[in-house]
């Protein structure tokens, strides 16, 4: 009975902050709880072992308690960590605490404007922290969590390009036009760079899938929201140090002719050379090597981290490199009498990079492989024979293409706790960053000298600016069961974005690069105009509240409005509101599930919310008049100026109806724990550029609001500890996600007519047209072709014409065509295994795709015999396969699904082996040394290269338009980390 | 205590956010930089110039853009894209248009349409904000001055009418676009006829005389501009609505001949029109003036680089923008075996050397100085190459010379005269040696002043002339048909030539005529309606291709696209 009451004091201790009880007589005992990593816990628990007396740390992590005299142990327990006994000793304690992250109901989770612990949560967040990221030497932070978060499809198809950026989608494809990648919510800060973050200072991602969650976001919140809280400073002095090194080696190629192949098939002139083109263009491996140095420290009331990072990296291109370093120090200082804390972050990167020539590998497959890049005197050869000619070694030699970017990112805040139930909190947020690009040719570049005989430069500067002010107030109240919790908030974001170019020809020196455009003498001597610059900028303006409320920590409602304008909506629709609802119940905390054993939590959630999306250019509602060509009248040369655009007034943002209903739960004691999601998501009112009459519009098309397209489908997330042994743990994750997508519709009471339209032109040679047809009541992604029927004695393609006879595809016309299959995954899962033996740990992550169709382009290009003479040819031309049949240049050009193939993959995604030790050394805590290796090997039916190169994200999944490419690679990698 | 008289000062900061918000930051106008909107567009006389001038340039670019040249040409019997070793495919729509046998699925029946629409939506636009001007002065401009720049727009959109009524007959009449979303119902083709004549006939009066404008008459539509447009239209009237209008055509003609319109006068070398300095040229009644650094590009990509191979202009000595790309080529004459063919349209280069003493006929080839000689490119084509060496013009399939030949078929690197197996001689089935090419326009060497800086000659006397000529014929007066067609071609045959017509007229026959609109415009994108005109776009048979079905592709199909986005459209007939 007592027990119990302490409880409940104890309860509304946490809840009110009430002071520490004072206790008579005894010895006092001081101590900090921090976590793992240092950073102080607040209102942990701190009691007497078997004992009632109690109290709590303070904001800052620290306690003071009175214990009796016979005391020994105190018990410290809080939210989300283990409970931990540590003896009093001297009476100074210091505890760390170790986090309890397999439980459901310790997780900390940023919603946007505010955190809640995981059992509070009624929407669909998915929650990463820093030990869930794969270890992966890549570009961008993202690619750490490739697969693991259930409906985020993350794909790069340049992976191992070190300026690649990968591309990011939840729940499938959301609009026509704007931005599909969602919102970047850093420290607060929403539209953060992520860019410019160190891999090393992420300390959790928390990814917020359902619209009730991401409606708070208001016209940004449709394409989920990605919330990444860097680290916090801790109280305690520490260092830690992180390098590791990468080598990539190409993988999974595509194979062409070698020299005695090309010549027996006859495929070509024998040019004397022998050279192998696709090793020819590599750097094999291609090394990376990235070192990151954090140390942090203060006292309770004002504490710093600071990190300092250095990446150089190649890429398996001849060309291709980026060199960064960048840095980032967040300051939190609290004050004496807790009224009020201030916050400040800064993060500056500075990058130069070479750019990679993706055309370098297209070269590599269709060369003849009897050519040389050399001629006789070792000087670069001129190539002018082959699918396209160029020299792709001197290419990637002679010709610069460089970026030279500078990142910014500032952040400060004041949070004012005006009571104790009541705060407020001003945030100011700067993000910045400027990319100067720089090309040169030089006048020494054989298709230079065999062309216009001039070198030519040129320079560009495109910033990008992001000035944010927020101000939200918060406010808590208890009132017996019934808890509240209430959010108002404004917010205002300036864009701007600016840039110049300059370009010019014939410049006295090859020396002078772009360094000296002026002296040049094309652009004066031609009256050709060189120059040019832009800018533009838009506006955001919300104001938004949210109330939580729950009823005995059973049942959960939450509710939240934003209404939000944009600058770049039409002057008719400049306003809108986004609400959302969202509501769970805790079914194990009902009575009747307390003699479940077996079933330790559970919680039914659904949500509803209503997002948009407005991530599209500026000015495209208004009725602007831009500058075109020349025309001489009078003798005078003008430029001419009229209508740049069709106006329109109803612009609006792209609304997305949301419903999800979720279970999450934690099985047999806690070993299995996981979370169910379906969702129907509806956009309406599509952004992108939709075809009116013309006349009398005069442009063809309007940047409107037409279209719904649906998506729906199934996620689950799954964690279980299969073996917890002593020494031996093994614990497997599962995140699986299928995804329904239609087309609804492709019109709406103003904008009336086409039910479809036509997609993906494939490229020259033949330029056989489009490949894809977008169409209502389809999935996205559906291959619109001649459906083939075989090949005849000639070698001829045949297809199916639309009365179903068979003629050769060269006959058939564009009426002929069908739907023959789908480039979007039905089905996407990821499966990561961890082994833990004393010191060693071991994961293996699983990834793949499956349900759909690639294009094989590389086989309908270069994979047959009718490919053009002179040119190198992919193997399957004369092994046998069915490609090799198509022997006929009369039917090379006509696209059919004969070159579909199933795209379906699993992936060894990575490997890693750890070895961590700790030290009660005061030299060094822990050392960690680590070897891991991505994208070992992938298990597919597909031929032509790693599936993974083809882009299954965005509108137009499944197919690659171009033969330029960037090859995949196995990624091998050492790193140390060490903690001191 | 201490914390009351923190809520205080807060309570008055919160206070005085509240009100900045209320007023300053709700605020979503958009702030532009580096555009101007319509309302304050207009300011300087400069500002009313360049907004006159949108349509002019745009329509500079519909000479080929969008395929108006190519849907011009390709169905006619002279210029051909054939499948050049899977260069030019292109999903088979250009075979389709050789074969006449397009679908409305094809790209070009939308393109040709939106790019003439565009235009005509442009000339509105302008036409709009020109009339809204009611106080010229505020613009330091005459009311003349605007009335002729409004009579100039009115032309310039005949123009594109006329060709949008050629193309595709049944049409939407647009005479207001700002605040316009929809389009209207198709006339018919009287009341199209009526409409263009009459903004022709409302125009001419206040049009200036190209004496009027001097040096500056180059890219402006005068008197003599809208009456030969008038002579288009007459000249077709048969085509158009089924009544010909030959006398109204002759009629016009007559006058313009005999300077009614303003002063004109033939050339006296067959390439001056087409010279770098024919701005100032009296045979250029209609042109877009042309300029090396800001406006070749309207013209050079489909017209003059799409009809040469490849390395081309290093045989021009031209280098400035790398080599071309043949996405056209001359018909050939014979097949594969060297044998004429027996059908009696096409044939192009055949058709010149029925005269065998035309300077056209002869190897185009810069002679320094701003002169060239000949008009078409075979054989051979030597140049120096960088390292100084002679060389010779090479295709992209294979390091072989290229032999250009007027024969269409798989040569490839076998040696001229020589035997090849593959007979196969199709549309289908060509490679980078097929077919002549040819410069009308000149390419000069990199280093000469007046490389590609010819206006774009898009109505020429000799038009008028052969018009006439043409009404003369019909009327039976073949005499005067044939002096008139002596008056343009005694420039292409030396004095006294036996290549000039019998002033008797005696020699005139229907495939004559045919054949000589052919010559003297060969390449200038009107071939198709030639061709239709003199009845045989659908009867005749030329090289890889025979007589159609029936006559419905004299016009095309509506696009798909357009007909989507414009369901009150009408599809035209044979295409449903």
């Amino acid at each position: 009975m007592k027990l119990k009451k302490l409880h409940y004091v104890l309860f509304l201790q946490t809840l009110f902050f009430i002071p520490a009880i004072v206790f008579s007589q005894g010895t006092q005992v001081t101590g900090t709880v921090t976590d793992s990593s240092g950073a102080p816990i607040a209102k942990a628990s701190v009691l007497v072992k078997n004992t009632t007396s109690g109290t709590q740390t303070s904001a800052n992590g620290t306690f003071s308690i009175n214990v009796p005299q016979n005391a020994t142990t105190l018990v410290i327990s809080s939210v989300g960590y283990q409970t931990q006994e540590v003896p009093i000793g001297n009476g100074n304690v210091t505890v760390s605490l170790e986090s309890n992250i397999s439980s459901l109901t310790n997780i900390v989770v940023s919603i946007g404007y505010g955190t809640l612990n995981k059992k509070e949560v009624s929407s669909a967040i998915t929650h990463l922290s820093a030990k869930d990221l794969t270890k992966v030497a890549s570009n961008s932070p993202l690619m750490s969590i490739q697969g693991k978060v259930a409906g985020l499809s993350v794909t790069n198809t340049a992976a191992a390009d070190p300026n690649s950026t990968p591309s990011i989608q939840l729940r499938g494809v959301s609009s026509r036009d704007a931005g599909l990648g969602p919102l970047y919510v850093i420290n607060g800060i929403p539209g953060g760079n992520l860019d410019n973050i160190n891999q090393n200072d992420i300390e959790s991602i928390d990814v917020l899938k359902g619209g009730a969650a991401s409606a708070i976001y208001g016209t940004r919140g449709s394409n989920g929201v990605i919330v990444i809280t860097t680290k916090k400073g801790t109280s305690k002095a520490q260092t830690f140090y992180e390098g590791y090194t990468s080598f990539d080696y190409p993988t999974n190629q595509l194979k062409v002719l070698s020299k005695e192949e090309f010549m027996k098939n006859k495929r070509g002139i024998d040019y004397g050379g022998n050279t192998n083109w696709m090793t020819a263009v590599s750097r094999s491996p291609a090394i990376s090597q990235k070192h990151t140095l954090q140390f942090s420290g203060g006292s309770s009331n004002t504490n710093y981290l600071a990190s300092l990072d250095y990446r150089n990296a190649k890429g398996i291109d001849l060309r291709s490199s980026k060199e960064e370093y960048g840095g980032r120090v967040s300051l939190n200082h609290n004050s004496s009498d807790n009224l009020y804390t201030i916050t400040l972050n800064v993060a500056p990167r500075y990058s130069k990079t070479n750019l990679a020539d993706y055309s370098g590998y297209n070269y590599a497959l269709t060369l003849n492989p009897t050519l040389s890049p050399y001629d006789t005197a070792g000087k670069y050869a001129y190539i002018t024979t082959g699918f396209f000619a160029n020299n792709p070694i001197e290419a990637a030699k002679t010709v610069l293409s460089k970026q030279e970017i500078k990142e910014l990112d500032m952040s400060g805040s004041f949070k004012l706790n005006i009571l104790k139930n009541l705060n407020s909190t001003v945030t100011l947020g700067e993000v910045h960053n400027e990319y100067r690009g720089l090309f040169f040719i030089p006048s020494t570049n054989t298709t230079v000298i065999n062309g216009t005989g001039r070198n030519r430069g040129s320079q560009s500067l495109d910033e990008n600016d992001q000035k944010s002010f927020e101000w939200t107030g918060n406010y808590s109240l208890n009132v017996q069961r019934h808890s509240f919790k209430l959010l108002a908030g404004y917010s205002y974001q300036l864009f701007t974005s600016s840039g110049f170019n300059a370009s010019n020809e014939d410049f006295p020196s090859d020396v002078l690069t772009f360094n000296n455009l002026g002296t040049g003498i094309w652009n004066t001597q031609e009256g050709i105009n060189g120059v040019g610059s832009y800018k533009n900028s838009s506006k955001l303006i919300a104001f938004f509240g949210r109330l939580n409320y729950d009823f005995d920590q059973k049942y959960y409602l939450s509710a939240s409005l934003r209404r939000e304008g944009s600058s770049k909506f039409g002057i008719n629709n400049k306003w809108g509101y986004f609400p959302a609802a969202s509501v769970a119940w805790r079914i194990d905390q009902e009575n009747f599930l307390h003699n479940i054993t077996w079933l330790s939590g559970l919680k039914l959630r659904a949500d509803y919310g209503e997002t948009g999306n407005q991530d599209f250019g500026n000015y495209l509602s208004l009725d602007t008049y831009s500058g075109y060509g020349y025309y001489l009248f009078n003798g005078e040369t003008y430029q001419v100026w009229g209508p740049s655009q069709n106006t329109n007034y109803n612009l609006r943002w792209e609304k997305a109806i949301n419903f999800n209903v979720g279970l999450d739960f934690e099985l047999l004691k806690n070993k299995i724990t996981g979370s169910l999601n379906y969702y129907i998501r509806t956009n309406k009112d599509l952004l992108g550029y939709y075809s009116v009459p013309n006349p009398p519009n005069i442009q063809g098309t309007t940047y409107a609001n037409v279209g719904t397209m649906k998506n729906s489908g199934l996620e689950i997330q799954l964690t279980a500890d299969v073996l917890r042994g002593k020494n031996f743990t093994y614990d497997v994750s599962f995140a699986g996600a299928t995804n329904n997508n239609k087309f609804v519709s492709f019109s709406n009471d103003l904008f009336k007519g086409q039910t479809y339209i036509d997609v993906v032109g494939m490229p020259a040679p033949g330029s056989p047209g489009n490949i894809q047809r977008l169409q209502e009541q389809k999935r996205i992604g559906s291959f619109y072709t001649l459906r083939s029927a075989g090949y005849d004695a000639f070698g001829r393609l045949l297809v199916y014409n639309k009365g179903g006879k068979i003629i050769p595809a060269n006959s058939a016309t564009n009426d002929d065509k069908q739907f023959t299959g789908n480039g979007l995954p039905k089905f996407t899962a990821s499966l990561g295994n961890t082994f833990r033996y004393k010191n060693w740990d071991l994961s293996i992550f699983l990834r793949g795709a499956f349900g759909y169709d690639i294009f094989n382009t590389y086989a309908f290009y270069l994979g047959t015999p009718a490919a053009q003479a002179d040119a190198n040819v992919l193997e399957s031309a004369y092994d046998g396969s069915k490609y090799s049949k198509l022997t006929n240049a009369a039917t090379y050009s006509s696209l059919s699904d004969y070159f579909l193939e199933p795209g379906d993959f699993v992936k060894i995604d990575n490997v890693l082996l750890g070895y961590t030790k700790h030290f009660s050394s005061k030299y060094i805590n822990s050392l960690r040394i680590y070897a891991s290796a991505r994208n070992l090997y992938t298990f597919t039916k597909y031929t032509g290269g790693d599936p993974d190169l083809t882009q299954v994200n965005g509108l137009y999944p499944g197919v690659n338009n171009s033969l330029s490419y960037y090859p995949s690679t196995i990624q091998l990698l050492a790193g140390i980390q060490l903690n001191f | 205590m201490i914390r009351n008289n923190y809520l205080k000062n807060i309570t008055t900061i919160a206070v005085i956010c509240t009100l900045l918000l209320s007023a300053g930051c709700t605020k979503l106008d958009e702030t532009l930089y580096d555009r101007i909107t319509s309302e304050n567009f207009l300011q300087t006389k400069d500002d009313v110039t360049r907004d006159f001038l949108r349509a002019f340039e745009h329509c500079y670019w519909s000479i080929q853009g969008n395929n108006l040249f190519t849907v011009q040409e390709d169905p006619g019997d002279q210029i051909m894209t054939p499948n050049r070793q899977g260069d030019w495919f292109d999903g088979g729509q250009y075979q389709r248009l050789h074969y006449h046998t397009w679908t409305p699925n094809d790209g070009y029946t939308n393109d040709a349409w939106n790019a003439l629409y565009q235009g005509v939506n442009l000339a509105t636009n302008s036409l709009e904000d020109l009339e809204g001007i009611t106080d010229p002065e505020k613009f330091s401009m005459t009311q003349a001055e605007l009335d002729d720049m409004i009579a100039e727009l009115h032309t310039l959109r005949a123009w594109l009418y006329i060709r949008l009524f050629d193309l595709y007959r049944n049409i939407e009449i647009i005479t207001k676009v700002k605040g316009e979303s929809q389009g209207v119902d198709q006339s018919t083709p009287e009341e199209t006829f009526a409409f263009i004549e009459k903004e022709l006939k409302d125009a001419i009066p206040k049009l200036p005389t190209n004496d009027d404008l001097g040096a500056n008459a180059i890219g402006r539509w005068t008197k003599g501009g809208a009456a030969a447009l008038l002579v288009r239209l007459y000249l077709n009237a048969k085509v158009y609505t089924g009544v010909d209008h030959f006398n109204d055509c002759a009629a016009i003609c007559q006058d313009i001949i005999d300077g009614k319109y303003g002063t004109y006068k033939l050339e006296s070398r067959w390439d001056a029109p087409f010279d770098y300095n024919n701005s100032q040229s009296k045979e250029v009644v209609f042109g877009f003036p042309g300029s090396f650094g800001l406006t070749h590009w309207q013209y050079t990509i489909d017209m003059q680089f799409g009809l040469l191979s490849y390395q081309i202009p290093r045989y021009f000595g031209f280098t400035d923008f790398g080599d071309a790309n043949p996405k056209f080529g001359l018909q050939p004459g014979r097949d594969v075996d060297s044998v004429e063919y027996t059908f009696s349209l096409g044939k192009p280069f055949l058709k010149f050397q029925k005269y065998p003493d035309d300077y056209r006929l002869k190897l185009y080839k810069n002679l320094g100085n701003s002169k060239r000689e000949g008009m078409f490119l075979f054989g051979y084509l030597p140049y120096i190459n960088s390292s100084g060496k002679q060389d010779t013009v090479r295709g992209n399939k294979g390091s072989y010379p290229l032999f250009f030949r007027d024969q269409v078929g798989m040569f490839l690197n076998a040696k001229p005269g020589t035997k090849i197996a593959d007979k196969e001689s199709d549309m289908n089935h060509a490679d980078h040696n097929s077919g002549y090419f040819m410069a009308k326009y000149p390419y000069y060497p990199s280093d000469d002043p007046n490389k590609i800086s010819s206006a774009y000659a898009e109505i020429r006397l000799a038009e008028i002339y052969y018009s006439l000529a043409e009404c003369k014929y019909r009327a039976g007066d073949k005499a005067s048909a044939a002096v008139l067609l002596n008056a343009v071609r005694v420039r292409n045959y030396p004095a006294g030539s036996p290549s000039l017509y019998k002033t008797d007229g005696s020699q005139l026959t229907d495939q004559e005529m045919i054949d000589e609109w052919g010559r003297e415009f060969l390449a200038e994108g009107r071939r198709r309606t030639d061709l239709i005109r003199w009845g045989v776009f659908n009867t005749g048979t030329w090289w890889d291709k025979q007589p159609d079905g029936d006559t419905h592709t004299e016009i095309f199909p509506i696009g798909q696209n357009v007909l989507n986005s414009s369901p009150q459209l009408k599809q035209n007939p044979g295409y449903n």
